[in-house]
């Protein structure tokens, strides 16, 4: 791939830079929605972002300073980990789900594969006091921030106050996540009118259209809504999804639609990394799907394909993978930044 | 979008400006069992001991606070989200300036947050999530939050846990309060933790730390432990 920028593309079909921000921090092409997180409580600034990205990858969040959120979200794997099923935290302990991948996160009105989190600021709160994942509170996050000789100065400089706060860390951490955004695919560059695709991915397209657009809603490529997908239930988990917060039988085995954007770099997929490869889930829509009284309706009708039809519709998946996202040195380890004592 | 809303806003702004007398009020909360102030200073660092019970954390968020006159409302607190820590006597005291010109004969306030502010992403002061007071697997504020020790509890030490919350229909747990008072500009709020428990077996219901049926039961009975002292 040779362009690592929106440049063409925003060129081409016009662009929104944000309102509620500083210019050039957040930026998406125009065929894009507007934005579900609300700018004007957490207006977006340069320093705010960096100091998002010193703590995304910052292992000082978890109890005994090894793991990061970059640990399980990692910029090569558009922020998910692959070849990891389950997540992997702190003292070598495995989770219970997949970690998904981060990016146009500000498009997402819930988090997390059972929708517990109702705002992208309050996420972090959730993998930081998980005794899995980082095994550490916010409590005891701020006191050590606190108490570091650089981060009271980075908090300074991002809100102008040197006092360590919740809100100031958690905001800090939307600010750098809200930047993840992945509009650089050749799915995109196509949608600009600068490049074409070929006649197997246009076929897989049209399949795509016809099967699955209805839940992994173009130009996102989800809903970001709550579906229960027909798995069977791992009875070595026993995850009942967004039926345990809710504690409604209807909303029993649903979870977030995650989007088909950079599949190739997210394997395993599925809320418990279950399928190893893409065909495997073509496979579970074609013929694994298991009725139920809540499953989705739009699955209640069999999906046929023929091995073609398959091969062409993972054809169009690919072409929704954004390297230019991937390798995007601004989302990266902020290396000049870590120097900071530990 | 902004502008109609917000020019009635600058006339509200402008005809407080025009300098009316006001002063410093007070409303106090006093939480009791059997009567006895439950104050968890220092020099209750164990817990306050009742009997065959004890009590350890006892902090709730009072939001929302308005005066009535009848029907009418006459005043409302600006950004009112209290939270109120046995542990930090201070701030069962909420001081407030209030024109002098207003007369009333009700206060109303929410035990809790309402899922608005629930749904309003980081916030500060009393609101920060580092307060104790915020859920980390699944978003929400606590709005009451009971714990102690009492003999008949089975748990483990024979603790008992109390945090009543959760912001979303069906198990919307914040309360609306309203309360008659006499039109004066010191408020005391009696808050009798024992009728609460009274309610309860505690050897049945010890551990309520979720939104569900049984937080949102015991969070109904709260506003009846609420009651102006005499």
């Amino acid at each position: 791939m040779k362009k690592y920028t929106f440049l063409p593309i925003l060129l081409s079909v016009g662009c929104l830079a944000f309102l509620g921000g500083e210019w050039g921090l957040f930026i998406y092409p125009s065929y894009f929605p507007e934005p579900a997180y609300n700018f004007e409580n957490n207006p977006l600034k340069a320093e705010k972002v960096a100091l998002g990205r010193v703590l995304f990858y910052d292992p000082i969040l978890s109890r005994d300073h090894s793991t990061s959120c970059a640990s399980c979200h990692s910029p090569y794997n558009a922020f998910a980990h692959t070849d990891h099923d389950l997540s992997h935290g702190i003292d070598d302990q495995i989770g219970t789900r997949n970690a998904p991948p981060l990016f146009n996160l500000a498009w997402q009105k819930s988090f997390m594969w059972d929708g517990a989190i109702n705002h992208l600021d309050m996420q972090a709160l959730a993998p930081i006091s998980h005794p899995k994942e980082m095994g550490a509170s916010i409590e005891e996050v701020v006191t050590k921030l606190q108490a570091n000789t650089t981060y009271p100065n980075l908090f300074a400089k991002a809100f102008g106050d040197s006092i360590v706060t919740g809100q100031h860390l958690l905001q800090a951490l939307s600010q750098f996540q809200l930047t993840l955004v992945s509009a650089n695919a050749k799915y995109d560059e196509v949608k600009a009118g600068l490049a074409a695709f070929s006649a197997q991915e246009e076929n897989g397209y049209a399949l795509y259209q016809r099967n699955c657009s209805s839940c992994h809603t173009e130009p996102l490529f989800s809903s970001y809504e709550m579906a229960n997908n027909g798995l069977p239930l791992d009875t070595t988990l026993n995850d009942f999804g967004r039926g345990a917060i809710t504690k409604q039988a209807r909303d029993s085995m649903e979870f977030k639609i995650p989007s088909l954007r950079n599949l190739s770099y997210t394997y395993p997929y599925m809320h418990d990394g279950r399928f190893r490869k893409l065909r495997h889930v073509v496979q579970h829509y074609t013929e694994g799907i298991q009725d139920s009284e809540f499953a989705a309706t739009d699955l209640k009708k069999p999906i046929h394909l023929t091995s073609n039809e398959k091969a062409d519709l993972i054809a169009f998946l690919l072409t929704l993978n954004d390297k230019a996202f991937v390798f995007d040195p601004k989302h990266q380890f902020p290396r000049e930044s870590f120097s900071i004592e530990k | 979008m902004m502008k109609p809303t917000l020019l009635p806003l600058l006339l509200l702004m402008c005809t407080n400006a025009t300098s009316q007398s006001k002063s410093v009020a007070q409303i106090s909360f006093v939480p009791t069992y059997n009567n006895t102030p439950i104050l968890l200073d220092e020099s209750a660092d164990e817990g306050l001991v009742f009997g065959d019970l004890t009590i350890e954390t006892l902090k709730f968020y009072v939001s929302g606070i308005k005066l009535y006159q009848e029907e009418d409302l006459v005043f409302a607190l600006a950004n009112s989200f209290h939270l109120l820590d046995a542990a930090e006597p201070g701030s069962f005291d909420i001081k407030f300036e209030c024109p002098d010109s207003i007369v009333f004969n009700y206060i109303q306030f929410n035990i809790g947050i309402d899922s608005l502010t629930n749904t309003s992403g980081a916030l500060g002061g009393d609101l920060d999530p580092t307060k104790g007071m915020y859920w980390t697997w699944q978003s929400g504020y606590i709005n009451f939050k009971l714990e102690g020790v009492a003999d008949r509890s089975p748990a483990r030490h024979h603790r008992f846990q109390f945090h009543i919350g959760g912001y979303q229909a069906p198990f919307e747990s914040v309360q609306k309060v309203k309360l008659a008072v006499k039109n004066t500009r010191e408020i005391e709020i009696q808050v009798a933790v024992d009728q609460w428990l009274a309610t309860i077996d505690l050897s049945e219901t010890y551990q309520i730390m979720s939104p569900n049926a049984a937080a949102i039961k015991m969070a109904q009975r709260l506003p009846t432990i609420y009651s102006i002292a005499k």
